[in-house]
């Protein structure tokens, strides 16, 4: 008799452990649904979002990630673009200011620019240019403003209409205050300067911005930004910052394929005199 | 009867101790074969110096974690892709994959872990060298597995150089000197030689023994010197050679054609060298050119760093190795397309080993990859290879030495002989080579296909970095929630700017392409 009740005992005390174990903490499978969605596992993050939504509906940060999980399905169908939508709309609806509602307004621009099958440029634009208005010191917000530099600058517009969208761009650029925003849209600008127009005495401004603040991250985007510098300032007879910037790529890059070329064109630049760099632009 | 009673008994006992002793040891066996693990590695250097290397490294990882068994995957070039492919998306991928030949497709990063994090950290193994501190990405003499993604998803041990062996034997007899050709006309002056001599002996002998892969090999060097100054000339933006992108936009937009002196100078060195290649070579794999040159049909053979140990192994004769001439720059003639001496760049890793998220074994496999790319193990697989070293400290070994890259001088040109405009040069060769080859000819019928060769792909490109940017849309977002919170790494604030980063250079470059493609569509 004595073992039944113990066993009953044991097992009231253990059922509701067991239960929890198995289920995990909110937070924790909130947590393992981003883990999962950041290393493309999104079958697997959708589970552990689904479960997050289950043990707190209320959960805001569950639904968006659930969202977006379906954006990252390998089968890239209209199906999954409209569940996604489906969702980010509702919670947008719920709350549009805080900071899932502003996330879900970037993704649903987000959609219009790359996932829809076809996409949808002016609504990308529409989308981002009012998440800008609305939200202008928000970092998810200034997420936006690279977006928005990216459509407005590579598109196939006569050379007024392009003037007055780097106007635009140019305008923007003060405003943001994230590093992600300031860098990347100061360089989608520049390479357009470059790309488009072989406008060194644009471009080359918004290189050395850069650089200055040292915000670029990879190895490889750095490469590539202190060659341009180096070559922009030379284009300009700015031969101070051009040693500058060669020898600060030679410092970072010693076994550059590119490395040799460089030490010889700085042997054949003058040596700079202390203080002889030019003026930040 | 005592005595026999007892005598009896005793054998009972030792029959029963002798069974219990047995069974022990069956038992221990069976119970140690059960608890060892098999971390499983596949690859497709099949030359033998690397696999008797791995072979090595493999029993010394053994010797110092007993329960470890690494076995080693030795899959065939030729269907490593398809092969690769099946395993990594059927799940069942080994623990350690080399990465390439187009394995996996375009999304092929998002079946191997990144390892980014595990590469800010230091390697045990270098405990005790001076690359103990450093991390280590940083062990590396240049990229770690030459990918150039935001994430690292692998480490390499393998990388190449090309160089022409020869016959150090058949170089005296035919020329009375042991000198290598060390300028382009000197080798084609040698390439003069070997055919009169051949006429003169009525030995069959090739100047070079061509294949498909090394031919296209050579000849891809000899038009990359050529279209130096063309690739420098389309740069938007530096004085340094353009990439494949920028060069066929600018060729689909009419900004140079197939009658650039560029173009017409590295049709000509191709024609020049094809002649001195056996007929049909196109047609032969890797293994029958190494065939004819071991047998001593060919003086000379153009072929990779890595081949060595099989070159020397096969050989009855003393072997030696020049770099590749290349035109050097003047003022006039082939020269004139350079704008210098082709440099061979930095020390270029390929195909590095990742882990499959399916691995059984994820963090072996890590400690493995950890404890093949020490600087001790490093050496030793240079040394048993033939390989060139990719890790800091580590010196090239007897021949290996000739392998290491000549960095002086100027990068050379993008290649054109890779994907669909690659596919239209290799298509058009034929004009190239026989008695009535004319470069002409053939930059006239590669008009016709150039073009829409590199439409599709620079179509393919920005396909795949628009696929690329809507999956990472996720990866982006989740590295902007694990931001939160008042201990947010340092890594996970750069792993977040470095994807933003990254995100918005690769759709900057789709979008190029495709206004790009689009006024190209407009030319008249």
């Amino acid at each position: 008799m004595r073992v039944p009740r113990l066993f009953s005992i044991v097992a009231a005390i253990m059922l509701p452990v067991v239960f929890t174990q198995g289920q995990g903490d909110p937070a924790s499978t909130l947590q393992r649904g981003w883990e999962e969605l950041g290393l493309l596992n999104a079958g697997t993050a959708q589970q552990a979002f689904a479960t997050a939504m289950a043990a707190n509906p209320a959960s805001r940060e569950a639904r968006l990630g659930n969202a977006l999980a379906f954006l990252q399905l390998r089968s890239r169908t209209a199906g999954n673009s409209a569940a996604a939508v489906e969702r980010l709309e509702d919670l947008r609806r719920e709350n549009p200011d805080d900071d899932t509602g502003i996330a879900a307004t970037y993704y649903l621009a987000r959609i219009e620019q790359v996932h829809r099958i076809t996409p949808n440029r002016p609504a990308a634009v529409a989308g981002y240019g009012a998440l800008l208005a609305a939200h202008p010191s928000l970092p998810c917000a200034q997420l936006a403003a690279p977006n928005l530099a990216l459509l407005l600058l590579y598109d196939d517009v006569p050379a007024p209409e392009w003037e007055r969208r780097v106007t635009e761009i140019e305008t923007l650029i003060p405003r943001l205050s994230t590093p992600e925003a300031v860098r990347d849209t100061r360089l989608i600008l520049a390479d357009a300067f470059i790309r488009l127009r072989h406008d060194h005495t644009r471009a080359y401004p918004l290189f050395a911005a850069c650089l200055a603040d040292a915000t670029i991250t990879r190895k490889p985007r750095l490469n590539g930004v202190l060659l341009q510098a180096a070559e922009s300032a030379h284009q300009l007879g700015r031969s101070a910052d051009e040693v500058r910037w060669y020898e600060q790529f030679l410092s970072e890059f010693p076994r550059d394929a590119k490395a040799d070329e460089i030490h010889r064109r700085l042997a054949s630049l003058p040596a700079p005199t202390a203080g002889s760099t030019e003026a930040a632009p | 009867m005592i005595r026999s009673r007892r005598f009896r008994q005793l054998g009972v006992v030792v029959l029963v101790t002798a069974f219990a002793f047995a069974c022990y040891h069956v038992t221990r066996r069976a119970v140690q074969r059960q608890s060892r693990v098999t971390l499983r590695f596949a690859h497709w250097q099949l030359e033998g110096g690397i696999r008797d290397a791995f072979d090595a490294i493999a029993r010394d990882y053994e010797v110092l974690h007993p329960g470890i068994h690494i076995a080693q995957q030795l899959i065939p070039e030729t269907i490593y892709t398809s092969w690769g492919t099946t395993q990594i998306i059927g799940g069942v991928a080994p623990d350690l994959m080399e990465i390439g030949k187009s394995m996996g497709g375009p999304e092929v990063y998002s079946y191997f872990l990144p390892i980014t994090e595990e590469t800010d950290q230091r390697n045990p193994y270098n405990a005790g060298t001076p690359l103990a501190g450093l991390p280590w990405r940083n062990t590396y003499t240049g990229s770690m597995d030459g990918l150039n993604n935001t994430e690292i998803y692998g480490a390499s041990v393998f990388a190449s150089t090309t160089r022409i062996y020869y016959n150090v034997n058949l170089l005296r007899e035919i020329t009375g000197s042991e000198e290598p050709p060390r300028t382009f006309e000197q080798l084609l002056a040698l390439c003069a030689q070997v055919r009169a001599h051949a006429a003169r002996t009525g030995h069959v002998l090739a100047p070079l023994a061509g294949s498909r892969l090394y031919g296209i090999v050579m000849m891809d060097d000899l038009l990359r010197s050529q279209t130096q100054r063309l690739a420098c000339e389309m740069n938007p933006g530096l004085r340094f050679p353009t990439d494949n992108t920028e060069l066929y936009l600018a060729y689909l937009n009419r900004q140079w054609s197939l009658d650039h002196p560029g173009i017409r100078g590295g049709a000509e060195l191709m024609r020049l060298v094809s002649r001195e290649m056996p007929p049909g070579f196109m047609q032969f794999g890797r293994e029958e050119s190494l065939f004819y040159f071991v047998q001593g049909r060919a003086l000379m053979l153009m072929a990779f760093s890595q081949d060595a140990t099989s070159i020397l192994r096969q050989v009855n004769f003393p072997v030696g190795v020049f770099r590749d001439p290349l035109p050097e720059p003047a003022a006039t003639g082939f020269g004139a397309n350079l704008v210098g001496p082709n440099s061979e760049g930095a020390l270029n890793v390929y195909g590095p080993f990742g882990i499959p998220r399916s691995s059984p074994h994820p963090a072996l496999a890590i400690d493995f990859l950890r404890f093949l790319t020490s600087q001790t193990e490093n050496q030793k697989f240079s040394r048993l290879s033939g390989s060139l070293p990719v890790i800091v400290g580590v010196e090239p070994e007897g021949f290996a030495k000739n392998f290491m890259p000549d960095g002086h001088g100027f990068p050379p040109a993008p290649s054109l002989l890779i994907g669909g405009a690659g596919q239209a040069f290799l298509k058009q060769l034929h004009w190239l080579t026989g008695a009535d080859a004319s470069s002409d000819v053939f930059l006239h019928a590669l008009a016709g296909e150039l073009g829409a060769g590199m439409r599709a792909d620079l179509d393919s490109h920005r396909r795949a970095l628009q696929r690329f940017v809507a999956l990472n849309d996720g990866s982006i977002e989740a590295a902007r929630q694990m931001l939160r919170g008042p201990a947010a790494a340092p890594a996970r604030s750069r792993k977040y700017q470095g994807l933003v980063e990254n995100q918005n250079e690769q759709e900057a470059t789709a979008y190029y392409i495709q206004l790009r493609l689009k006024q190209a569509g407009r030319m008249p």
